[in-house]
């Protein structure tokens, strides 16, 4: 366990994150890691994104206290929405130039070192997060504290992103998952298999039951169905199943998805439509 | 020959291919459907900042400031974006493109 505590004192945003996956249940390490503003980049809905590692410290503490049904104790929160890189790096843009020449070179020098001491990032990411750390050090990153809510662990902010991450259709034949009259993700078939899931526990829950079941070739056994559309369940719990075997890479997508709704509908509430 | 003419060449999926070229400094190729293909190193080993431009078999060199050959492919990659603004599915190509117009103008912050 100290090697996974010395990840979250490490330089590296990555290890950091790193640390907070696997120490997660340890909340008073993680009530520390709701200070670090670091920025890191993440892909979601097609583009690229800026969050910082206190969002991931407290999923992690909202899923602790979630999981043993505790009045959540830790007053309200420091939150704000992830920032696509573009507003981030125009923004940016748009702040510096409005900067006498050594003032500039100033802020930017700055940042360099900040990112070099709290997140060590990739060539690749650098100049993104460059931008943000600037827009953080001139105290453009708007934050707000809020509530958790005593119910679902959640903030304002954190209720209204999941509810808009899944509003705009996507393509068919798809699998649709719910978690009450709420739309949680979908899975689907692109270029390659995508996994649309909005960022709410339940959300990341369906997520992961799919991703284990597709995980390398994604074989799974032909499920039977009752007259009623159902999948037919043996009376041990598990579902009825033929001798074919179906892979992911080689069935037809929509044969596939339906035959993956049987194994999931066990968890989790899906939809196959096609 | 100028910078204009050999971007023009470049067929707007594959625009966002050259961005990342130009981010990550490596050479690019830009096959036009008839003549002499165009070749760009972003970051010539001799000087950095200036990009260089040629046409293969063409004795001439141009170069630039990089700045502007970043700026320039940025801005012709949001021109190419524009009708997939707010879309959370799009080809892979317009994903591809938004990442490298993002890369482009954070890598002209100076």
């Amino acid at each position: 366990m100290a090697d996974d505590h010395e990840l979250l004192r490490s330089a590296s945003v990555a290890d950091r994150l790193e640390g907070i996956s696997r120490l997660g249940s340890d909340r008073t390490a993680m009530r520390e890691m709701l200070n670090d503003k670091a920025p890191f980049v993440f892909h979601h809905g097609g583009s690229a994104r800026i969050a910082e590692v206190r969002t991931r410290a407290l999923i992690a503490l909202q899923d602790s206290y979630r999981s043993t049904g505790d009045a959540w104790d830790l007053g309200s929160v420091e939150v704000r929405k992830a920032m696509p890189a573009l507003e981030a790096v125009q923004a940016a843009m748009l702040a510096l130039g409005g900067m006498p020449e050594g003032g500039r070179r100033m802020c930017l020098a700055e940042a360099e070192a900040w990112l070099d001491k709290h997140v060590v990032p990739s060539k690749r990411d650098r100049p993104m997060l460059r931008a943000y750390r600037v827009l953080q050090q001139l105290h453009r990153v708007p934050y707000e504290r809020q509530e958790v809510d005593p119910k679902t662990y959640l903030t304002p902010v954190q209720s209204g992103v999941a509810a808009t991450q899944m509003v705009s259709e996507r393509p068919t034949p798809h699998l649709r998952f719910r978690a009450g009259d709420r739309t949680v993700g979908y899975l689907y078939k692109g270029q390659g298999w995508v996994f649309d899931f909005d960022e709410s526990p339940e959300g990341r829950d369906a997520e992961s039951r799919a991703q284990g079941f597709m995980r390398g070739k994604g074989r799974l056994p032909r499920a039977l169905w009752n007259e009623d559309g159902t999948p037919r369940i043996h009376a041990k719990g598990h579902v009825d199943c033929g001798p074919e075997q179906l892979e992911k890479r080689t069935a037809d997508p929509a044969d596939y998805l339906k035959n993956l709704s049987a194994f999931l509908s066990l968890k989790v509430d899906v939809e196959f439509v096609a | 020959m100028s910078l204009s003419g050999a971007l023009d060449a470049v067929p707007k999926k594959d625009l966002g291919h050259v961005g990342h070229s130009i981010a990550d400094g490596r050479v690019i190729e830009i096959l036009p459907e008839s003549g002499p293909r165009w070749l760009i190193d972003p970051r010539p080993d001799e000087d950095p900042d200036r990009y260089k431009l040629w046409q293969v078999g063409a004795p001439v060199i141009h170069r630039g400031d990089v700045q502007d050959l970043r700026l320039e492919v940025a801005r012709r990659l949001g021109e190419v974006l524009g009708r997939w603004e707010g879309r959370a599915i799009t080809p892979a190509w317009v994903q591809e493109a938004r990442m490298a117009q993002v890369r482009l103008l954070a890598a002209s912050i100076r």
